[in-house]
């Protein structure tokens, strides 16, 4: 494959470590094997096996535009149709749960494929891929942490407690148990970050060298490694007043992420529009 | 909205988005990849890198005889302290040239040379655009471009049959009367022709005219002296521009038209050329010398077929009021057969013109033009039939013709 013999491959691979901690532990495998022999979550894989088969043959492409959308839906939503009907006649959602793991598990699967693989992907599609993935990756792992505490296979709502976090502003109160693996996820982060930079911003170069010369080797022109690594560099100097100021507003830990990251995200916003002004 | 302005505020939004759901290490990772992206357009505008390249295009010939080949050289000098991303392009679309160096990384103080050769077969004025440099960021989000003002003319011209016999040699002369060694007025008489209106009086050669049947003026020719000067006429009426062979009828008529002019020059005849479609488009007076030479294959490089077609009797009328210098002999390189008046017309304008008419035709109007040729036959107009192929045989019968014509002066 073309990608292996790429630097930013490897670099991007190391960018899924902490989303392959929450999604590969003993808790998220008990708990899909208590779905494991449940006819809708067999089902559910099997259409998406199926999708994607058909999708590396290109089917989908060779239908018209309407049959497309049809033929994707039908493929994609079919297997969670039964289990809806289930929910409302029999107020049971074990069924519903088994389908909607197996989607998590395999949108986890296609976001690491894309940040490790994914070929003419744009920064933002990236960087989309990673945030997708890691919350993705929680929500299966809070999911299957808080269900056994509550000795169940899965509990769905608490798996959304743990990334409702502006919600709680509005007056959401959500209930969440302290994750064990997070201490690991966070350390895996501190590789995981610059990775993850340094690889959109190699994906942005290639993408717009595709863009300019579709018929080019798919390689990121070499000299340009040194600079992406110094604006990976740049970005991660320029975190530090984002460090500062969330040791600064401690006495408020939900805005840690809020304050400090959108304020400089406006600043910076606020010099470009002034320095492209001043340009123009 | 700019490229990177769209990706700036996506990295924003998904920030927003990230940052709402109180996930530290998500929202951290789409603040380090927004801060990069924002760093690298900041970096760009600071460091300026486009203000520092030095670009020189060099073509080693502007005007050339098909089919040569052109060598475009392209001289970068980058003076930044830093590597930046540029591509270079320049085009010429006539000649289906494209030029595009693609995105290249320039270190600083470094010098990049595009040589670039080609091949020319397409008669014409071509232009090489202008050369536009784009600097680019150093993740190819935003770029500026700069646009030189080096735009270059090639100018193909059409392609030269020579004459069998070579100018230098002693017949070959003959066509001007005098050859290019012999310039100049002499008391030496080379032999008699008609009597021309303009011609001076003490040149008149009354003991000819005396002996003659039918006791006509007669004019003296001098060795050295200037001959009668011949006159092409080149039909660039929408006619030409028909596909024959490879190129179009126009390109085999300015082919034979210039091949001529060429000759007649080259052998010492004041040589002047019409450029005709439904009203006169050019006229170039005869004259002779290199200077001269240079502006007829100028001239004839450049016609392309008009959106009218030729029109004979508007032709005829033209060529009627045309001064003596223009001489007696003319030769008309004609593509259209459709007109039913040119057998009518082809007589009547050789009725004061010693004419050669040929037919630059192709195969749908083969049978026309042999009946063009058959009937101009019968009134005496020699008709010399020429195709894409046939271009070299059209010469030989045209140079018989020019010696001839000058015999018969």
């Amino acid at each position: 494959m073309q990608q292996l013999r790429e630097l930013r491959t490897y670099v991007s691979a190391l960018a899924t470590i902490p989303i392959l901690i929450m999604l590969a532990n003993p808790t998220v495998a008990t708990s899909m094997s208590g779905f494991a022999f449940s006819f809708p979550f067999q089902f559910t894989i099997l259409m998406l096996l199926l999708y994607i088969f058909l999708w590396g043959r290109g089917y989908f492409q060779r239908l018209g535009p309407t049959s497309e959308l049809l033929a994707e839906s039908t493929i994609l939503n079919g297997p969670i149709i039964y289990p809806t009907v289930t929910v409302f006649l029999t107020n049971n959602a074990s069924d519903f749960v088994g389908v909607l793991l197996a989607y998590l598990f395999f949108g986890v699967i296609a976001s690491i494929y894309q940040i490790v693989l994914g070929k003419r992907l744009s920064a933002t599609q990236k960087i989309v891929f990673f945030v997708l993935g890691y919350m993705l990756a929680l929500i299966t792992y809070a999911g299957s942490f808080e269900g056994q505490a509550l000795k169940e296979s899965f509990n769905l709502i608490r798996a959304f407690d743990h990334i409702s976090g502006g919600l709680t502003l509005l007056g959401y109160v959500g209930s969440t148990e302290p994750l064990p693996l997070s201490g690991y996820v966070r350390i895996a982060m501190a590789i995981a970050i610059p990775s993850i930079t340094f690889s959109a911003l190699a994906a942005q170069v290639r993408y717009t060298e595709v863009k300019e010369n579709p018929a080019a080797e798919a390689k990121m022109v070499t000299s340009l490694r040194p600079a992406v690594a110094l604006l990976t560099f740049g970005g991660a100097i320029l975190m530090l007043p984002v460090l500062g100021a969330s040791r600064a507003i401690q006495f408020l830990p939900y805005l840690v992420t809020v304050v400090p990251a959108l304020g400089i995200g406006i600043v910076l916003l606020i010099i470009l529009r002034a320095t492209q002004e001043k340009e123009e | 909205m700019r490229s990177y302005n769209r990706l700036i505020l996506n990295l924003f939004l998904l920030l927003l988005i990230a940052s709402l759901t109180f996930l530290t290490d998500a929202t951290l990772a789409a603040l380090s990849v927004f801060l990069s992206v924002s760093l690298n357009i900041v970096v760009f505008r600071i460091l300026k890198p486009f203000n520092k390249f030095n670009v020189r295009r060099e073509i080693d010939k502007t005007q050339v005889v098909p089919p040569a080949e052109l060598t475009t050289s392209l001289k970068i000098r980058y003076e930044g302290s830093f590597p930046a991303n540029s591509k270079v392009e320049f085009s010429c679309k006539t000649l289906n040239l494209d030029i595009n160096t693609g995105i290249v990384v320039f270190n600083p103080r470094q010098d990049y040379n595009l040589v670039k050769s080609f091949k020319v077969t397409k008669r014409g004025l071509h232009k090489l655009s202008r050369t536009k440099v784009t600097i680019m960021d150093w993740l190819l989000i935003s770029g500026k471009t700069f646009i030189f003002d080096d735009e270059q003319e090639i100018l193909v011209l059409p392609h030269i049959y020579p004459f069998t016999t070579a100018a230098e040699s002693l017949g070959a002369g003959i066509i001007g009367v005098v050859a290019p060694n012999k310039r100049g007025r002499s008391s030496e008489i080379w032999g008699i022709r008609d009597y021309q209106a303009g011609d001076e009086y003490k040149v008149i050669s009354w003991k000819a005219m005396a002996k003659s049947p039918d006791h006509k003026p007669k004019t003296k020719i001098m060795a050295g002296e200037v001959g009668s000067a011949i006159t092409v006429v080149l039909d660039t009426g929408k006619d030409m521009g028909v596909q024959n062979g490879e190129d179009t009828s126009l390109d085999v008529g300015a082919d034979i038209a210039a091949s001529l002019c060429y000759n007649f020059v080259r052998r010492g005849t004041d040589t002047g050329l019409l450029i005709f479609d439904n009203r006169l488009r050019t006229l170039v007076k005869p004259e002779r010398g290199d200077v001269h030479i240079d502006s007829l294959l100028r001239h004839l490089a450049q016609v392309q077929p008009a959106l009218d077609k030729f029109i004979m009797t508007s032709l005829t009328k033209t060529v009627q009021q045309l001064t003596a210098e223009y001489g007696r002999k003319l030769v008309l390189v004609l593509g259209r057969t459709d007109d039913l008046l040119l057998d009518s017309y082809i007589p009547r304008l050789a009725l004061n013109k010693d004419l050669i008419v040929v037919i630059v035709h192709t195969e749908a109007n083969k049978t026309r033009a042999e009946q063009i040729q058959k009937s101009a036959k019968n009134a005496g107009v020699p008709v010399v039939l020429a195709t894409a192929n046939t271009v070299r045989q059209t010469m030989d019968a045209l140079e018989k013709w020019s010696y001839a014509a000058i015999a018969r002066a």
